[in-house]
Order: structure tokens, then sequence, then C-alpha cells
């Protein structure tokens, strides 16, 4: 009997007892739905926590500062830094040439006077007179917006500003609450008309120093969170560098806080996890301090691991149970076809032939189990996402983003297939060794 | 009712229409004896295995049934008559004695041995008729062609000429469950011949059908044996049946009590041979 | 069987149908809108302490350049406020002048008349200093140069408090040791009105007639046009030169990116 032929009468064996067909079907597709859904959402979970980890950016990041490396905090994560050191086009460029280094970004930053028409600062650090008004004092971050991937930057409302926009720009809820506007409060800002000042220091003829500003109107487009640098207003590089330029070339007698290096600082991109550590080094042997979670993440990845492993014994079993259920179903239908078995011999059946058949019957409903089990959990583990991406989002924080693990897809329907059929050996056996004359037992 | 022409040479192993083979499948050997299969057996004993020990079924059975020849196995229930089929039919092993269909030695078969020979040398007909509810009249058919490993083509034609032969082509596609006792017994004997076998064994074919019916049936069965040239033995307990055979042996409590044999154109029973 | 097939079929497309669903589709990227066109508009505020926003309530908010810029200027517009407290034209031809070539101003206003009125520069020096430093900011006619004449004399911000007897209007501006009389006053501010309307228009300057704008303090209703003390412009007062500014902006200056 060719294979083909087998399959075709065992779907037709299966259809004869529809009822329970659906029945051991169903057991092992909320098996299969159960081991989906668990995986995925803890692969979600993994890479959300990561994420948080990276803060937004990828987990090969490094951030370096325009500081010196602080020796005994050699291998830390996030060590204090030494006495700062500009950061300039050569050193880009040579940190940019390490073995290891996939990207260098640099990240530039601004003073800037922040006034918010309509908005009163509640911190007590507003530029007005009593320390309240719509002004206070902070500084603008300035990224390369087309590869805010790549940053340690997380939108919560609204977008990001458009590539060097020089009238968009976002704002962090640390900015916001500085005016008293928190948690869902924050999407309402997006929309709104801010105007930014950069100070620059002069003396007048007479030798009085004046600080004179240079004003840029810009609209908030989005609320972010963001560790690229220190500062509650994130814009393009071209809008920062202008207002850069602008109080870096002042009075240095006048302004003496002005920060003139041309680079606040880099951000690095190595690649891959393993190469972090030798890049690290590399930087700061080029003379400035970084900063990298790799052994948070290292340790939080293991942990996960374990998490995995875990959920995925508790789904081996829940399919291993499920797989119980075809044995029982198979036997029950031996039981229920001895005579048809020995028909079957008696017109010149091998055993193998009824062997094939009954493992081709635990397949088919092994496969097909897993095949809607894993449509199943992959639909449940975005149910769950969404209402916890509902909840994360109502209380100003990044969502979650579920991907679809098509390997796992796979690999379930191969090993609910695999269990089923190895479920169903037992009764396939029983069936094979049927004798013929079964066929003429009353 | 139409009539199988017997298609080419002696029909061997090899499956019909030229379709491939699949599995294993040994050629017995080669029947140069006629078209029919001699079955001759010698010192039979079989027995069962009951709860309080063995119980014996066959006892020292030694009979032969020549070549082309049509034998009735008559005698009361629990006589060994469908026992004695089982063994022939390769449904059972034989447990003692010697058993000899064509020449060929059928007790030392086994596993896929006994599977081909089941398959091929022999077409067994059930008391009750034996077709599988899942599938259609044409697929049981079918079926047996289809363990063959016979290409698609070549054994949809074969099944449905043989579905012609047994007035069965307008019912060919429904199942058992709709089909009354003699239009199953017919798509049994149209599966018993769909590979050409030489050797046709029915097991009371006419046991749950009415007179006019077991008639029907008994009369293509006749026809098939004549036109097809193989070897019929049927288990029956109506001597009436019987009586229509050329060779009856009487069985009771495992033994062969006589063995009657007609003269050419004599029915056992004295009457003469008339009619298709 | 050939319902069977059928069925088959069906059972067969919803679960390739529900797969597909299930893997979803991947998440849409925030659009961004394209970048807007056009050359930037800098515009440098030249004035006194009247365009520090002293006297305001927001002073960095509310000075009326700062009105005007968000006001009256496209969106890329930039801002550099010049301005420097108890200016003179004299000193603004100096230091704010120059600011305003370098940072390449395409629109400049020019507010400076308390200092000098109050400090007592006689209206012909005025108007010459006046006409360089208009000449000097229009950078050859490349640049929109809107300058303001003196408002009503009683809405002069100094003026009420240096009249009430103020040394000094504060940190800015002082008030003369004498105060002319008020008739000689308003001689002098019509003379400054004239000399300035004459300098705009020998620099191709636009006139911004505060003046007419402005209400005397004797005009009833309304939100006072100075501070209290009289040394400043209130935020309705910064709120209304800005406007009057606005409304004197040539439609070209106001529409570029």
């Amino acid at each position: 009997m060719s294979w083909a032929d087998t399959v075709r009468f065992a779907a037709r064996s299966v259809l004869r007892r529809p009822g329970r067909a659906a029945l051991t079907v169903v057991a092992v597709a909320l098996a299969a739905a159960l081991f989906t859904a668990m995986l995925t959402m803890a692969a979600t979970a993994q890479g959300r926590v990561l994420n948080q980890l990276a803060k937004g950016g990828p987990l090969a990041g490094i951030q370096v500062a325009a500081a010196a490396p602080n020796p005994s905090q050699a291998g830390v994560d996030n060590p204090t830094r030494g006495a700062p050191k500009p950061i300039d086009q050569a050193a880009l460029d040579q940190i940019a040439r390490i073995h290891g280094v996939d990207v260098v970004l640099p990240i530039v930053t601004a003073q800037a006077l922040v006034a918010w028409p309509g908005h009163t600062a509640t911190d007590g650090n507003g530029a007005g007179p009593t320390g309240s008004g719509s002004v206070v004092f902070d500084q603008l971050v300035g990224v390369d917006l087309s590869r805010l991937g790549d940053f340690p930057v997380t939108l919560s409302a609204g977008r990001f500003p458009t590539p060097g926009s020089m009238t968009e720009v976002d704002v962090t809820p640390v900015l916001l609450a500085r005016y008293g506007i928190t948690g869902t409060r924050t999407r309402s800002v997006v929309g709104t008309q801010i105007v930014l000042g950069a100070p620059r220091g002069f003396r007048s003829a007479d030798g009085t120093p004046v600080f004179r500003s240079r004003w840029t109107k810009a609209v908030v487009v989005g609320v972010v969170t963001q560790q690229a640098g220190s500062g509650g207003v994130l814009a393009s590089l071209a809008l920062v560098q202008a207002d850069h330029r602008w109080t870096a070339g002042g009075d240095p007698t006048v302004d003496t806080d002005a920060n003139r290096s041309p680079y606040a600082g880099l951000f690095v991109i190595a690649r891959g996890l393993d190469a972090v550590p030798s890049v690290r080094a590399e930087v700061e042997a080029v003379g400035y301090s970084t900063s990298a979670p790799e052994n948070l993440i290292a340790t939080v990845e293991r942990y996960v691991h374990v998490v995995e492993i875990v959920l995925t014994g508790i789904g081996v079993i829940a399919l291993a149970i499920a797989s119980l259920g075809i044995t029982n179903a198979l036997l029950a239908a031996v039981r229920e076809r001895r005579r048809e078995i020995g028909i079957l011999k008696a017109v010149g059946a091998r055993d193998r032939d009824v062997l094939r058949s009954f493992l081709i019957e635990a397949a088919v409903m092994g496969a097909l189990g897993g095949l809607i089990g894993t449509v199943l959990g992959l639909a449940l583990a975005r149910l769950v996402a969404a209402i916890v991406d509902g909840y994360l989002t109502s209380q100003g924080l990044a969502g979650v983003h579920v991907s679809t693990p098509y390997l796992l897809g796979i690999g379930t329907v191969v090993g609910a297939t695999v269990l089923a059929v190895v479920a169903g050996t037992v009764p396939a056996r029983r069936a094979a060794r049927l004798p013929a004359r079964e066929a003429v037992e009353l | 009712m139409g009539i199988v022409r017997r298609r080419g040479p002696v029909p061997t192993d090899a499956p019909a229409g030229g379709g491939r083979s699949r599995g294993f499948d040994p050629s017995p050997t080669p029947f140069t004896d006629g078209d029919g299969l001699a079955v001759v057996g010698t010192g039979l004993a079989h027995r069962y295995e009951g709860p309080s020990g063995p119980v014996p079924v066959l006892v020292d059975v030694t009979f032969t049934v020549p070549r082309d020849g049509y034998a009735a196995l008559v005698g009361p229930s629990g006589a060994g008559k469908t026992t004695l089929l089982s063994l022939v039919g390769g449904l059972e092993q034989v447990q003692t004695g010697r058993l000899e269909v064509g020449g060929q030695d059928v007790a030392s078969l086994e596993g896929d041995e006994l599977a081909a020979y089941r398959r091929s040398t022999v077409g067994f007909i059930f008391q009750n008729f034996g077709l599988l509810e899942a599938l259609t009249a044409s697929e049981n058919v079918e079926l047996a062609a289809t363990l063959a490993g016979d290409r698609t083509a070549a054994r949809r034609r074969r099944t449905a000429d043989l579905l012609e032969a047994v007035g069965m082509t307008p019912r060919a596609s429904h199942r058992p469950g709709a089909l009354s006792g003699g239009e199953r017994q017919r798509v049994a004997i149209a599966r018993a011949l769909v590979n050409s076998p030489r050797l046709i064994l029915a097991d009371e074919p006419t046991g749950n059908l009415d007179a006019d019916t077991s008639d029907e049936v008994m009369h293509l069965l006749e026809s098939l044996h004549r036109d097809r040239g193989c070897t019929l033995m049927v288990v029956t307990h109506d001597r009436v049946l019987a009586g229509r055979a050329t060779q009856q042996l009487a069985l009771d409590r495992g033994r062969i009590t006589s063995t009657t044999t007609a003269a050419p154109g004599v029915r056992p029973t004295g009457a003469p041979v008339s009619g298709p | 069987m050939r319902s069977t097939r059928t069925v088959r079929l069906a059972v067969a497309s919803c679960a390739v149908g529900a797969l597909l669903a299930a893997c979803g589709t991947p998440r849409a990227t925030p659009t961004t809108p394209p970048r807007p066109s056009g050359p930037p508009t800098t515009y440098v505020a030249v004035g006194g302490s009247d365009s520090v926003g002293d006297g305001t309530g927001d002073p960095l908010l509310d000075a009326w350049p700062q009105q005007f810029f968000r006001r009256s200027l496209p969106q890329a517009a930039v801002l550099v406020n010049a301005a420097v407290p108890g200016s003179t034209v004299a000193a603004a031809l100096g230091d704010q002048a120059p600011l305003a070539a370098s940072s390449h101003a395409t629109v400049v206003t020019v507010w400076l008349v308390s200092a000098d009125l109050l400090g007592g520069t006689p209206p012909a020096t005025y108007g010459a200093e006046l006409l360089r430093l208009l000449s000097a900011l229009r950078s050859g006619g490349a640049t929109t140069v809107l300058v303001g004449n003196v408002p009503p004399l009683d809405q002069l911000p100094g003026y009420p408090a240096c009249r009430d007897g103020a040394a000094d209007t504060g940190r800015s501006l002082r008030c003369p040791a004498e105060l002319p009389a008020p008739a000689t006053l308003a001689a002098t501010t019509a003379a400054y009105d004239q000399v300035i309307a004459a300098d705009a228009a020998r620099s191709g300057s636009v006139l911004v007639d505060l003046h007419d704008a402005v209400p005397s303090s004797a005009a009833h209703g309304g939100a006072p046009f100075l501070t209290p003390s009289g040394t400043d412009l209130s935020t309705a007062g910064s709120t209304l030169v800005a406007r009057t500014f606005g409304a004197a902006l040539p439609t070209a200056a106001s529409h570029t990116a």
C-alpha cells in the first residue's frame, strides 16, 4: 500500500468517529496553545525587559561621555566619571576605527531656556522672578533622528520629530513634571507650541556682562524617555548644534558654564553583545569614560533562560498529557475495529500496512491539534500583550511589542506531531499484531 | 449480469494491468497445472486455547480439491468448516499437518509471504460480507488492489469492470450501510476477484440472505468459477446449496466424515448440471 | 464525495487564514510629515528696556519682540534679542547693529526712543544717528527693517515715572535732572516722529506708527499701556506694540520659512 493510499485510508478512519477525533484534536490543541502562548509571552517579556535595560536602544549600545575614565571603575556597568574631556571630530573618528565597533552616533547638547506659553513651572525653578513662570532652564539633546532605533529612546506618546527638523521636538516626562504634568496628562502636551532660547554671554561696551538668547519656535510632537543625554528636550542634531554653536561662541569670561565640547557624548554600537567589553576597553584606552548595561543584561538573560526552560517543560508536559489522549483514543479504536483490521489482513494487508495506517491517524490528529493550538496560542499571546500594552501606555510607559515566533510555531506543530506518533505506537503495534482470523470471528 | 473474461495468460502473483508492485510481495511458485489451484490437506489438526485448556477444532483432516474444482464444506455448526476454510485461506496458521495449494506449502508461509498469499492467490468472501463501512462500494473493491500497490488508473479500471460484472455499477459510490445484503455480497465477491485469485473461498456466502438472493449470489459465484477457471470452496450448512457443488466434504466434530464427488455433468445430489 | 472535499477545503482555508491572522501585521512606525521648505527667517530685535520685557509678568515670554516673533513670523524663524536696557541709538549702533549683521538678520525691529528723548538728545542728532543705524541694518536692502516712532507722551515708557519725580526708572533708564515742560516734550516728540518718518523713508525701512496705534492715557477702556509705576510697558502694552509691528510687517517677510 503506497503512502498516499495509507494517508487517505487513515484520514477516512479518523473521520469515521468525528466526535472522538475532534475531542482528541482539541486536547492536543489546548496543550499546543498553552505551550505556544507561554513561550511567546516569555519571549515578549524578555524583549521588553531587555529593552528597558537598554533604555530602548540596542543591547550592544555603549554610551561614551565627554569625560576621562575612572580607573577604579573598570568593568562596572555605570561607572563614575573622571575629569571632563571634550570630544571632537578626531576623537569620534578614532573611536569609529576601533575593531568591533559597528557605528558611532554623536550626541550634542545645548543649554536652553524653555518657554512654554500657557504652562507654569511648579518646581520653584522657573526663570521668572519668583522661581515660577513659563520659562525653565534645561538642556536640549540632539541626536540623528533617522537612527532613533539605535538610541536608548522610548516613545510614550505622539511621535518622534522629523529627521533634520528645526521646528519639531519631543519632551521628556522629567521636563513635564517641572510643570506639574504627570501620568496620562503627558499626552495632552503633544501639539503645543514651545519656545527655546540658547543663552550667550557678551560684554557690552562698558564691560557689563549681558546674556542674549537665540530663540526658536518648535512644536512638541511627542513625549519620550531618553538616556542619550542629560536634558528634557529631544531634537534634531541640526537644531541643537545651531544652539550649541551660539552658546559656545559667547564670551568665556561671561558664561563660564558653557559646554564647549563639540559633542556632549557618543553612542557606540558594538557588533554584538560579545564585543561590548572589548570595545569599552578600547574606548577607555582612547581616553573616554563608557557605560553599558552589559553585566546586567547578561544576568537577566540567564534568569530569563531559566524561566524559558521551566515554561518549555510545562508546555511539553501538557503536550505529553494530550498525547496520552491519542493513545487512549487509538486503543479504543483498535478494540472497536478488530474485525475491520482482520478483514484488512484477510484481503492482503501486511502488518506494517496496518501499523502505518494507525501511526498516520495519530500523526494527523497531532499535526492538526498542533496547528490549531499554535494559531490559538499566538492569538492568546497577542491578546494578553494588548492588555498589558494598554495598561503600560496608560501609565505613560512604553508598551510591549509581540513578535511572531515562526520557528516556535513550526516547532510546536512538528513536536505535537512527533509526540502523537510516539503516543500512537502502542495501539498501532497492537493493531498490526491482530490476526487475520478476526475477520471471521463472530 | 456480465461475465468477466480472463485477461492474458495464466495469472501469477504479479499485479494485473502492469502496475508497479509496492513493498515486499514475493512471487510464489509459478503455477503450471491449469488455471485453478488444487488444494491438498494431509493430517491437518487445529486447536484453540479455551479457558480450561486447548480445544480441538480439527482432527486429522485429509482431503483433496482438484484444480478448477468446486467443493462444498458441509456439516453442523462447530464442525470445523470455517476453521478449515481459514487454514486454506491463510487466515489461520497451520499448526499440525500439511496443506498444499497449487503445490505450495502454505504452512511454511508467514509474515509478508502469508499476506501476499492472501492478497493474490486467494479471494475470500465472508459470511458477514466483510466490507469496511468507511469506504464506498467501489473503494472496498479497490482495496485489495490498493494493498497490492497497483497503479491508481489500472486498479480503478479493474474495479469498474468487476462492479459491472456483478451488476453494482449504479451503487458504486454508496457505502455498505446503504446497500442491501445481496448488494453487499456482490461487492464482496467483486473485491475477492480484483487481484485475479486462482482460489476463491466463500464462508457461508448466503448465510444472511433470503432464498432468492441466495440463489442469485450462488449463480454469480458459480458463473465466475466456470468462466474464470478458478477453484471454488464454499462453506455452507445448506444441503441444497451444497448439492450444487461437484464435491462435498462433510465435517463433524473436526473430522471429515464423508467425501462425495459427483460424476462430470452431475452434481453430487444427482441433479444434472444445467444452465450457466 | 464532493461535499466532503468541499468541507475539507473550507476547513483548510480557515486554518490557513487564521494562522495568517494570528501572525498579524508588523507594528507600523509613526509617520512623520515632510520637512518645511524655504529660507529661514532670522529676526533681530534692536531696542532698550521695553524690548527685554521689563515690567511684564514673564519677561522672557511677554517682551514684545518675543510676542511679535511668536505671532507674526514663520514657524522656522529664529529670534536674537539684541536689546540692551537703557540703550540709546548711538549705543545700539555700536553693539546691537554688529550683532544683527553677524546674525545675518532678515528682519529687524528698531524701537529706541525713551532713552534718547528723556536723555535730551536733540531731534536732529537723533535723526542722524537713527539714519546711520537704519542704513547699517538694511544691509543694502537685504534686510526688512521696521522702525517704531514715539507713542503719545503720557504713554512713553519712563516719562510718567520721571514726571512724577522718580530719579530713575529702575535698573536702566535715568530720569533727567530737570524734566522739560510737557509742552516742550510734546514738541520734541513730534519732532522725533518727523525725523523717524523721514529716516524710514530714506533708508527704505517700514515705519510703525505707534503714535497712532497707542491710545493716550486719557482714553477710556482697555488695559493700561504702562505699568502702574509708569516705568515700563505692561504686558498688555507689549502685546499692543507687538501687534502693531506685526500689522506693519510686509507680507513677503511674514511668509518666508
